[in-house]
Parts: C-alpha cells; structure tokens; sequence
C-alpha cells in the first residue's frame, strides 16, 4: 500500500458516499413532493 | 457472459418498470409548460442540488463515455486521458460564471435566453433553434442506437429488439413526468452506476491486491502509468476542446442552469459535478488499467463489464451493466425534453399565444412522443460510426451556438446584428468545412477552428465601437 493506492480507495470511498447520498435526496423528494 | 443474460434481462425488466413508475409519480407535478421545462423554477421549485449534479453527471456521460473510459486506458494507460481532462476541467471551470448568469437570466429554454439576451430578437432566437434542435435531436437518435449496439456487443440480442421497448420507456416517462422524470430518474440512474463502479476498486484490492503492487509493478508496456500524453499537443489540445467546449452551452446542459432552484443551487450543483467525475473517472481510468494486466487478451470496450462480472456476484453484476446501459437512456430523456421544451416555447408558443396552459402541455407531450419516435426512426442510420455523427454534430454546433451564448453571457457589448450573423457564419463555415474534410478537417486543421474563428471575428467587427449602444440583458421580463 503506498499513496497512490491510499488515494484510490480514498476516491471510491468518496464516491460511494455520494451515490448513497444522491439514493437518500431521492427518496426525500419523491416522498414530500410526490 | 451466457449465463449471465437472464439475470441481466430480469434486472433490465424491473429497471424499465422503475422509470415508468417515476414517470408516473412525477406525472402529477407538471400543471404549466414551466413545470415541464423547467421543473416549475418560476412558480418557487425547480431542481435541488442533487438533481443538478445528477442530471449534469448524465447529460455529460453516455454510455459510449461510460465504457470509453477503461477502454482508452486499457490500451494506452493514464497519459493522454490525463492531459484531455485536465484541459477540460479549464473549460468546466468557466460554467461557475456562465451557470448563475444563466438562471438570473429567468429564461425557460436556451433559444429564449438568447432572445432576451439580444434585445428580443426573433432573428436569433429562431437561429439558434433551429441549430440546437435539429443537433439535439440526431443526437437523441445516436443515443438510443446506442443503447441498443452495446446491448447487441455484450449480449448478442441484435439491436433491433432491444431499441423500440428502451425507446418505448424514455418516451413514455418524458412525456409523462417532463424535466422532473428526466431529473428524478437521472439521480436513481447515477447513483447506481458511481456506487456499483466505485465498487470495483476496492474489490480488486482485496481479490488481487492493490493498485501500485497489480498495476504499477506489471506495467504491461514501457511508461504505462506515465503521464505522457502519448500524442501531439495541438491534437490533444483540440480533442479536449471538442469535448469540452459544446458543455458550455449544450441545451440540454444550460437547461439544468435555467432551471436550478436558485442561483446558488446552480453554482453548488456544478461544484457537486466537477468533485464526483473527477475522481470517477480516475477510477473509471484504473478499472481500465487493471484489466489490462489481469485480462490482457480481452476485447479493450469490455474492460468494465469483464471487471464487474470478474468481482461480484451475477446479480450485482446485472444491476451494474444495466445503469452503464441505462447512461445512454439518461443522455437520449435530456435531449427528448429539451427538444419538446423548445418546441413548445420557442416554435409554438410564438406562433400561437394565449392559449390555455393545458393546450400547450398537451403540444409539449405529443412533442415529446413525435420526437422520440422520430429519434427511432433514424437510429438504425447511426449504425454506420456513431462516433463520427456525434463528433460531427458537436463540430457544427460549437461552431453556430456556443460564440453566441458564451460570448453573451460574458459581456455586454456583445450586439444583436454580431450575433446573428456570427451564428449564420459559424455555421455554415463548420457544414462546408466538414462536408470538404470530415471531422479529420481540411490538412489536418478540423472545422472548428475556422468556424469559430470566423464566429469570434464577426462578432469582435459587429460589436466594435457600439458599446455606446450595448444591449443591456432584460432580466425577468
């Protein structure tokens, strides 16, 4: 593991968290506007 | 691949029936032609912040884009992609002026911009139409062929079975749902392919080591993971800008600006953009790397596909190539709203004004479903290199658009006569130039450099001098 490698999986960590976020902002406007 | 195809068709199945359902959903929310185009930014909604960023995520990625990543790289390495977007990311950078520019303009569509930009000139606003419509909509048609070829390359079910029912599915959920389908189903569709590729790295951490120890140690060819471009800089430089330079005032793109919440919804948006597909694309770059070294005789456009198949269990599997396939889907809804939305604010609306709101919804919907089927029919012509059409179009429409819009957007003096004529210029200069040499150009020297050279001159000789007069943009009205 060097940084490089750390970087990477920094880079996925953040993205998944994105798309999880993106799911839940999805479900909130479809829920209260719906 | 075989025994994949039934999970991969119940998971496509459901997923349709997913954006009819959305469709439907959103369906209710459409009461005015601003509801539908605009996601009903003047009545105190239009898009959050999420579904800004989703939708530019969207529109900016098909599923040529999606696949064409880890393909580049799974033969040429990291350098030239590098190069490409870094340059692109300075193009990009310049929307954080354009965007809230865009949404205090309170247009609903980017002909209408333009039209209150110039003076209420009808001259431009038709001008600019016509080349985003007639653009927007071969390149809805590109999209869907595209759906359908890759479906046919990684499954063998031949493209004509497949374009009519996912046709079928956009067509419906646009016309029923307007912008909010294309913005909601954009968010579902985004989300699925960021968190199911971003996925894949880590896996391949864990199932054949990290990056540095796979890759970087098992370079399959001398400066593989370097950063030379690999190409020459004038050629890298205008394959960046042909990329990049159409964002700016794509209508399908400025339609997520005019219709942000706020102006600093807008600008968030963009931020929210540039911070997921930079890193995505990195990721997108090394899944491409990775195959390389540990499938190194594969076919180089199914690097993603073989790596997700490679790391998870079929049925994430299938839920994963359907979002990369459903990419296109969510390029094709943007084009298809944004081509009925300027129909009927721009064409129709002009030519018969005062009806009910009801009347002009109905016109936007059977806009929508002419222009979907319109977009089938013509499909099958893409069959011969969807590349170089999309290439083209983009050509002639930086070319005839962007000077225009841009240029506005950024100074007042920019004249009513300077635009119209440099749209005129700008297109036909790109038509003759790419009709003589292709999108290869004329000696090397692609169309639009000569294109938009002579947009800027027109423009710099028209405004010249009448800064006295300069229209100022009316805002509002």
């Amino acid at each position: 593991m060097n940084l490089i490698d750390l970087f990477l999986l920094a880079s996925s960590l953040w993205i998944i968290a994105m798309g999880v976020w993106m799911l839940w902002a999805l479900t909130r406007i479809l829920k209260c506007r719906g | 691949m075989e025994g994949l195809q039934t999970t991969v068709l119940i998971v496509a199945a459901v997923y349709l029936i997913g954006m009819l359902i959305i469709g439907y959903v959103t369906s209710s929310r459409i009461k005015t032609v601003d509801d539908f185009a605009t996601a009903g930014r003047a009545a105190g909604g239009g898009l959050p912040v999420v579904a800004i960023a989703a939708s530019l995520l969207a529109t900016n990625n098909d599923t040529g884009n999606v696949l064409g990543i880890p393909e580049m790289t799974y033969g040429g390495g990291f350098g030239g992609l590098f190069w490409i977007v870094t340059v692109c990311l300075i193009v990009y950078l310049l929307m954080f002026v354009l965007g809230p520019r865009l949404r205090d303009s309170a247009a609903s569509t980017l002909p209408d911009y333009v039209y209150r930009r110039y003076g209420n000139s009808t001259r431009v606003r038709v001008s600019v139409t016509l080349w985003s419509i007639v653009s927007a909509a071969i390149f809805l048609g590109t999209q869907l062929y595209a759906v359908a070829a890759v479906i046919q390359a990684l499954f063998g079910i031949p493209w004509q079975y497949s374009l009519v029912p996912v046709a079928a599915v956009v067509i419906i959920y646009t016309a029923a749902g307007g912008l909010w389908a294309v913005a909601m189903t954009d968010i579902l569709q985004w989300a699925v392919i960021i968190i199911g590729t971003a996925l894949v790295i880590p896996l391949l951490f864990i199932l054949k080591g990290p990056f540095s120890s796979v890759v970087l140690a098992n370079q399959p060819a001398v400066g593989y993971a370097s950063f030379s471009p690999g190409m020459p800089v004038l050629q890298l430089i205008g394959l960046s800008l042909g990329a990049s330079l159409w964002v700016l005032a794509d209508p399908a793109l400025t339609q997520r600006f005019l219709s942000a919440q706020s102006n600093r919804a807008a600008k968030q948006g963009i931020w929210l953009w540039i911070s997921a597909i930079y890193p995505w694309w990195i990721l997108m770059a090394v899944i491409g790397m990775y195959a390389r070294v540990v499938l190194p005789d594969i076919t180089p456009a199914q690097s993603l596909v073989l790596m997700a198949g490679h790391v998870f269990p079929p049925v994430i599997a299938a839920i994963v190539f359907v979002a990369v396939l459903g990419a296109a889907q969510s390029t094709a809804d943007s084009y298809l709203n944004v081509v009925s939305s300027m129909f009927v604010n721009d064409v129709y609306r002009p030519l018969h004004p005062g009806a009910r709101e009801g009347h002009y919804i109905t016109v936007a919907r059977w806009a929508t479903v002419v222009t979907g089927v319109l977009g089938v029919l013509v499909a099958p012509l893409f069959s011969q290199g969807i590349f170089v059409v999309a290439l083209t179009l983009q050509m002639i429409f930086i070319s005839a658009v962007v000077p225009v819009v841009v240029l506005g957007l950024l100074s007042p003096k920019v004249t009513e006569p300077a635009a119209f004529w440099a749209s005129v210029a700008g297109g036909v200069v790109s038509v003759i130039w790419l009709s003589v040499g292709g999108t290869a150009g004329i000696g090397g020297v692609q169309a639009i450099y000569p294109a938009v050279g002579i947009a800027l001159l027109i423009m710099l000789l028209f405004s010249w001098g009448k800064s006295g007069q300069a229209q100022k943009m009316e805002v509002g009205k």
